[in-house]
């Protein structure tokens, strides 16, 4: 134990446990201490703690482990003589003065009273108990205090928002103006001006009662972020004494923490999610506490969590009080779902509650800053109104608690977290893109309206960046109406800072489609962007994919995966181009190190170590020696344990499966405890995981094993009592060793290959790259299951296309058939890499209808080259080179042509 | 007849497994044959004299013919030849029906469910589903169907097929690998003579060498055999000397065989393809299926999936012949099927 475990043992032997020493805790006297004693206390106080009622806490494990360490000393003569006369006086003294104590009175003939005097233990147990309920009567009492004060809270809230407060996303400076009146672009032009809502806002300072939700949120004040880092470290060391007493302190550092995380200083806030971990980590003694503290970790981005039979009602929007804390709470979420050493219980809540907030965007990269601008993601249509609503939605945008003002609150969070300008730019953008696509119409929503034109005029519009190609292909998408385009170009025109915009460049009221398209070269060609990215980047590529496109297909799986891996880089390098960003597919391209992992010349990866290793001698196998000559000695056997977890890793197959034979049938308890303890905390050897899994087979099905093997796998198994746990935890073992020693197998260099395509596709997709051992099988399907969904859009919106080799609803009714029979993250990944092919041929032959029979002939290849295909690599490498060839098409490149 | 179907039978599946599980199929399927057996000439003999005259009646240029006609003798099939002449017959009906002058032919009267998509392509894929007893190949052809219009009972698109339950044997042989690889032979050797463990074992055994070769089971019971448990210490993993407790110089303290890591590696692949594991890494699931490719979609695969040669559609004389070919007595080789 590294904290104090003195409340611990007073929790579990009462408070005269804590004094005197050895001799308290096993409740002897100095004067009568011999070894018979000390067994007999021993086992008497053993038996207190099985009876208590978290027996089969970590907290009791700890207890016990200080009992036997307790009994080790007194069983030492020399210690035990040091301690008699260190403690004799003090003791002779406590009890001279009738010191009421729990701690037996030992006398020396006196039997010990487990085994004289039953009644005696019986009423310490009962009392044991009395303390528990006392204890849980407390718990009670508190968390209704506590609801009391959150409804007075939310009262004074009601008041507050009513009388127009400065409340709502932690106190705005005055500097702001949040309660900006509408304002149409001031378009010039006889057609330039966009019809908008009504310019004089009735009350700018009315808050809409539409919005006055009797639990709306109330930022804190801001709080000297040092001064919150320093009381959440006090808080994490007073939790370790009573996490009880520590909860209400928590909630509250985690209010001022989630309420204005966005103005601290970065090595400020990630220190402050550390201390976080660390109070966290204090509760972990008390199962409530800490699913309290977790759940006051969640409950500030609830908002994304859609209460049960609710899906039919209008989503109430998110307040600006609310948008910080939102994103807080999900990216410490993240960052919590990173730790392994934590108890399951946490674990597995924190791994809940992120899926039901992420579900499959959960971000591999599991830091806050991921999580966090996970969340952003998803905000923006969150802030506006719901597309049902109806009524009030032109009051809704004004005011501290309006649309408008937390649209500010997440441009600001945006900025926090972007870790440049280039990336800021493109976060706004998509949370604009979003706005357009999903939310009502801007001649609707008064909301709408201005966070268009806010978002307009916050985005830089810089060349080379990802804002104005998106600009572009909006003109294309159907999803953006002619509405939107109003309001952004006349954003765009008046007050943003795109260059070389003019009035002249504001999509009219009464423009057709072919103004559409009229506009769009308009922007083209003020901004340079398609013959730039043209004339730079398309000529290497053009010679790239053509002798790509080319190439005699390799036979090795390694040599064929890596092939795939480089046409993905094509391909994510074609679409950059063909939207316009020639220099980001310029660099993609002539990414050296990227090259060179790719080329035939590629350096091995350094071999991994070998993880099924059988070898005698060293420090792990004296080890082993001196445990088994350690017999059935319980001290001796603990301390050896203790001592294994010093020796340090790897740990070799002999030890393993010692500790692994303990952690699953040892005996007594304690021993089986602390065995399963440190094996749990060597989760990462394989060595340990084999050993596990081969003493499954004899292991009686406790809880302690079903949790071990939890930690192991690091998956939520049935109960053990469950009749299908064995096979869930034999499969789940099999999975965790086969996936750990395949790292080590020839085939490792797939995984390095895997995840080259997995960040080639997440690229295409707009998505964060992959991070993390195994991030590459997920990366990949949530890549290409992404992507898909976006060439399917482009599909649809070009439809019909009578010349498309596939017809659309085959296209989407393959994929589900593809679907059902892959079996396993590459066969998922395929199917959904061969629709994306099938729909590109689709929107191409729409494109060029006179190269619709060459488009054709490029499916019909692909198809015919994976029916012949013998392994899955080459179905990849069939079907992106099929993808290759149609950015060949799309970009005009032939055979000794340029585009 | 019967004894010489048996003596093919026994030799071609010998050949195959190898080659099958080399060529990409997935593992840990009862039956390692992706096609019909080839009748012998001899089961002419089985077949009643009205399905002859109506085999004898079948024109290329009336697909739906085939399909009925399969349809009649899948539901009194009562014998393997019979079976895979229905599969045949279903096959020839998608075949046909391309090159026929009314491919997707008008629905019988009265005809609902999967016929009433009006798409004979569709038909095929549901009646050679229900002919399969291999729930892969079962879903092969539903998801076909699926993909051509046909709209399923119960909602299945885009979701994971159904995982097919785990053999009952599966956890006791793979337990029984646990305990051999802890040098527990004798406490294995309880599980694996159970009858179904012992024949899942056999029927899995290639997937113990990354080759597919057969000799795996062979091993497992030699491991067993020189390990029921260690001579020296009876796996109490240490002796008592003059000197003391130390490790057992048998065992070393881990008693049971020293497997390479490789071993091990495909050890696992077998428990995890049994125990039907989800993997999660590339590289993982490659060991595991051995880069098995995805089954595409295609209703064109039919034909090589069920051996049938799509250009003899005439029956003459107990065998396919070529429409060609068929019109003119004793011409042409016969195919045998």
């Amino acid at each position: 134990m590294t904290h104090d475990p003195r409340p611990l043992i007073a929790r579990f032997l009462g408070p005269g446990a804590v004094e005197h020493g050895p001799f308290g805790l096993l409740g002897v006297s100095p004067d009568d201490c011999g070894p018979d004693r000390v067994d007999a206390a021993l086992q008497r106080q053993l038996d207190r703690v099985a009876a208590h009622r978290e027996a089969e806490t970590p907290g009791a494990d700890d207890v016990r482990l200080a009992l036997h360490a307790a009994a080790t000393q007194l069983l030492d003569p020399r210690v035990r003589a040091h301690l008699v006369e260190r403690w004799r006086p003090s003791y002779a003294a406590a009890r001279a003065a009738g010191a009421q104590r729990t701690a037996q009175q030992p006398q020396a003939t006196r039997p010990a009273p487990v085994a004289a005097k039953p009644d005696d233990l019986d009423r310490r147990l009962r009392e044991r108990e009395d303390d528990g309920q006392r204890e849980l009567i407390r718990v009670m009492v508190f968390i209704g205090a506590a609801t009391m004060l959150m409804i007075a809270l939310g009262l004074v809230a009601i008041l507050a928002i009513g009388s127009g407060g400065a409340g709502g996303g932690g106190g705005a400076p005055a500097a702001r103006n949040p309660t900006a009146a509408p304002t149409p672009p001031s378009a010039q032009g006889p057609d330039a001006a966009p019809p908008s809502p009504d310019p004089q806002a009735a009350d700018g300072q009315t808050e809409p009662s539409a919005d006055a939700r009797p639990s709306a949120r109330v930022a804190t004040d801001l709080v000297d972020p040092r001064r919150t880092l320093h009381e959440l470290r006090e808080c994490a060391k007073a939790a370790r004494g009573d996490p009880n007493a520590a909860l209400p302190t928590f909630d509250r550092l985690v209010r001022q923490l989630s309420d204005w995380w966005v103005r601290y200083d970065p090595a400020v806030r990630r220190a402050c999610d550390d201390a976080v971990l660390e109070v966290l980590l204090a509760m972990a003694a008390s199962p409530e506490v800490l699913d309290a503290a977790i759940e006051s970790v969640a409950s500030h981005s609830a908002a994304f969590v859609a209460a049960p039979g609710e899906s039919d009602k209008p989503r109430a929007r998110l307040l600006p009080a609310e948008v910080w804390p939102v994103a807080w709470s999900v990216g410490m979420l993240t960052r919590l779902s990173r730790e392994r050493d934590v108890p399951t219980r946490m674990a597995v809540a924190v791994s809940d509650a992120l899926d039901a907030r992420l579900g499959a965007a959960r971000p591999s990269d599991q830091t806050f800053e991921s999580g966090a601008a996970g969340a952003l993601r998803r905000l923006p249509a969150l802030l506006m109104n719901d597309r049902s609503v109806r009524g009030h939605v032109r009051d809704s945008a004004t005011g501290a608690t309006g649309s408008t003002a937390a649209v500010k609150k997440w441009i600001e969070a945006c900025r926090a977290l972007a870790s440049d300008e280039a990336a800021a730019e493109r976060a706004l953008i998509e949370g604009l893109e979003q706005i357009l696509t999903t939310c009502r119409e801007p001649e609707e929503d008064l909301g709408v309206f201005e966070a268009v034109g806010l978002l307009v005029r916050e985005i830089r519009w810089r060349a080379g960046g990802a804002a104005r190609p998106r600009l572009l292909d909006w003109f294309r998408d159907p999803r953006v109406s002619d509405s939107d385009l109003r309001v952004v170009t006349a954003a765009l025109a008046h007050g943003s800072a795109a260059e070389g915009v003019d009035s002249t460049m504001v999509f009219s009221a009464g423009a057709g489609p072919d103004d559409r398209s009229r506009l769009r070269a308009s922007y083209a060609a003020a901004w340079g962007i398609e013959t730039a990215g043209r004339e730079r980047a398309s000529r290497e590529w053009a010679d790239t994919a053509r002798a790509a496109a080319a190439a005699t297909y390799p036979t090795r799986p390694d040599e064929l995966l890596r092939e795939t891996a480089a046409a993905a880089r094509l391909n994510e390098a074609a679409r950059l181009i063909w939207r316009g960003e020639g220099q980001a597919a310029k660099s993609l391209l002539s990414d050296t190190a990227l090259a060179q992992s790719l080329g035939p010349n590629a350096p091995p990866p350094p071999a991994p170590p070998v993880v099924h290793t059988f070898t005698i001698g060293g420090r792990a196998t004296n080890w082993a020696e001196r445990y088994l000559a350690a017999e059935r000695s319980i001290p001796a056997r603990l301390e050896l344990i203790a001592e294994l977890d010093r020796i340090g890793r790897p740990i070799d197959l002999v030890t393993a499966s010692l500790l692994a034979r303990e952690a699953v049938i040892g005996s007594p308890i304690q021993v089986r405890f602390a065995a399963a303890r440190l094996a749990g905390q060597l989760a990462d050897e394989a060595t340990i995981v084999h050993a596990v899994l081969d003493e499954l087979p004899g292991a009686p099905k406790t809880a302690s094993l079903g949790e071990l093997v939890e930690r192991i796998t690091r998956q939520r198994l049935p109960r053990v009592t469950d009749p299908g746990w064995e096979i869930a935890a034999r499969r789940a073992l099999v999975e965790r060793l086969l996936g750990m020693l395949a790292r080590g197998s020839p085939e490792a260099r797939f995984e390095e290959y895997a995840l080259l395509i997995a960040d080639s596709y997440l690229r295409a997709a707009s998505l964060e790259v992959a991070r993390g051992a195994g991030a590459a099988a997920e990366g990949a399907v949530l890549g290409a299951r992404s992507l898909w969904s976006a060439v399917y859009a482009e599909a649809a919106a070009a439809a019909p296309v009578e010349a498309a080799p596939v017809p659309l609803d085959m296209i989407e009714r393959r994929l589900r058939g593809r679907l059902s029979l892959a079996e396993g993250p590459v066969q998922e990944f395929a199917a959904h890499q061969v629709s994306i092919v099938e729909a590109m041929a689709f929107v191409i032959s729409g494109e060029r209808p006179t190269s619709a029979r060459a488009v054709g002939a490029v499916v019909e290849r692909m198809q015919q080259e994976r029916r012949d295909a013998r392994h899955v690599f080459e179905q990849l490498l069939a079907t992106e080179t099929a993808a290759l060839r149609l950015w060949m098409i799309r970009l005009g490149v032939e055979e000794g042509g340029a585009p | 007849m019967t004894r010489l179907l048996a003596t093919l039978t026994l030799a071609w599946l010998a050949a195959m497994p190898a080659t099958a599980l080399a060529g990409g199929h997935a593992p840990h399927q009862p039956d390692e044959t992706g096609a019909p057996l080839a009748a012998p000439a001899g089961a002419a003999a089985q077949r009643p004299e009205w399905v002859e005259r109506r085999l004898a009646a079948l024109r290329p240029e009336r697909p739906r013919e085939y399909l009925e006609l399969g349809e009649e003798i899948a539901e009194q099939a009562d014998n393997p030849s019979m079976r895979t002449l229905a599969r045949t017959l279903f096959v020839l009906a998608y075949e046909t029906s391309k090159t026929a002058p009314d491919g997707r032919a008008a629905q019988p009267a009265g005809s609902s469910g999967a016929a009433a998509e009006g798409d004979l392509r569709v038909s095929v894929c549901l009646a050679l589903a229900a002919l399969t007893d291999r729930e892969h190949e079962r879903t092969w052809l539903r998801a076909i169907a699926a993909s051509l219009g046909w709209k399923a009972g119960r909602a299945d698109g885009g979701a994971r097929r159904a995982t097919a339950a785990i053999d009952p044997a599966a956890l006791d042989l793979s337990n029984a690998l646990s305990l051999i690889r802890i040098g527990e032979g004798r406490q294995a050797a309880r599980l694996l003579d159970k009858p179904e463990v012992a024949q899942l074992l056999l029927r899995t055994e290639r997937l113990l060498s990354p080759a597919g070769l057969t000799g795996g089971e062979a091993r497992v019971r030699r491991l067993m055999a020189e390990w029921p448990n260690c001579p020296e210490c009876r796996n109490r993993r240490f002796v008592r000397n003059a000197e003391g407790v130390r490790l057992c110089p048998k065992c070393g303290g881990r008693p049971g065989p020293r497997l390479l890591q490789q071993e091990l590696l495909y050890q696992l692949r077998l428990e995890s393809s049994i125990l039907q594991g989800v993997q999660k890494s590339w590289v993982a699931q490659s060991i595991v299926d051995g880069g098995a490719p995805l089954r595409d979609l295609d209703p064109d695969e039919l034909a090589k999936t069920y051996s049938v040669d799509p250009t003899r559609t005439v029956w003459r004389d107990g065998a396919w012949h070529e429409p060609a070919a068929g019109t003119r007595r004793g011409a042409g080789a016969a195919g045998s099927r």
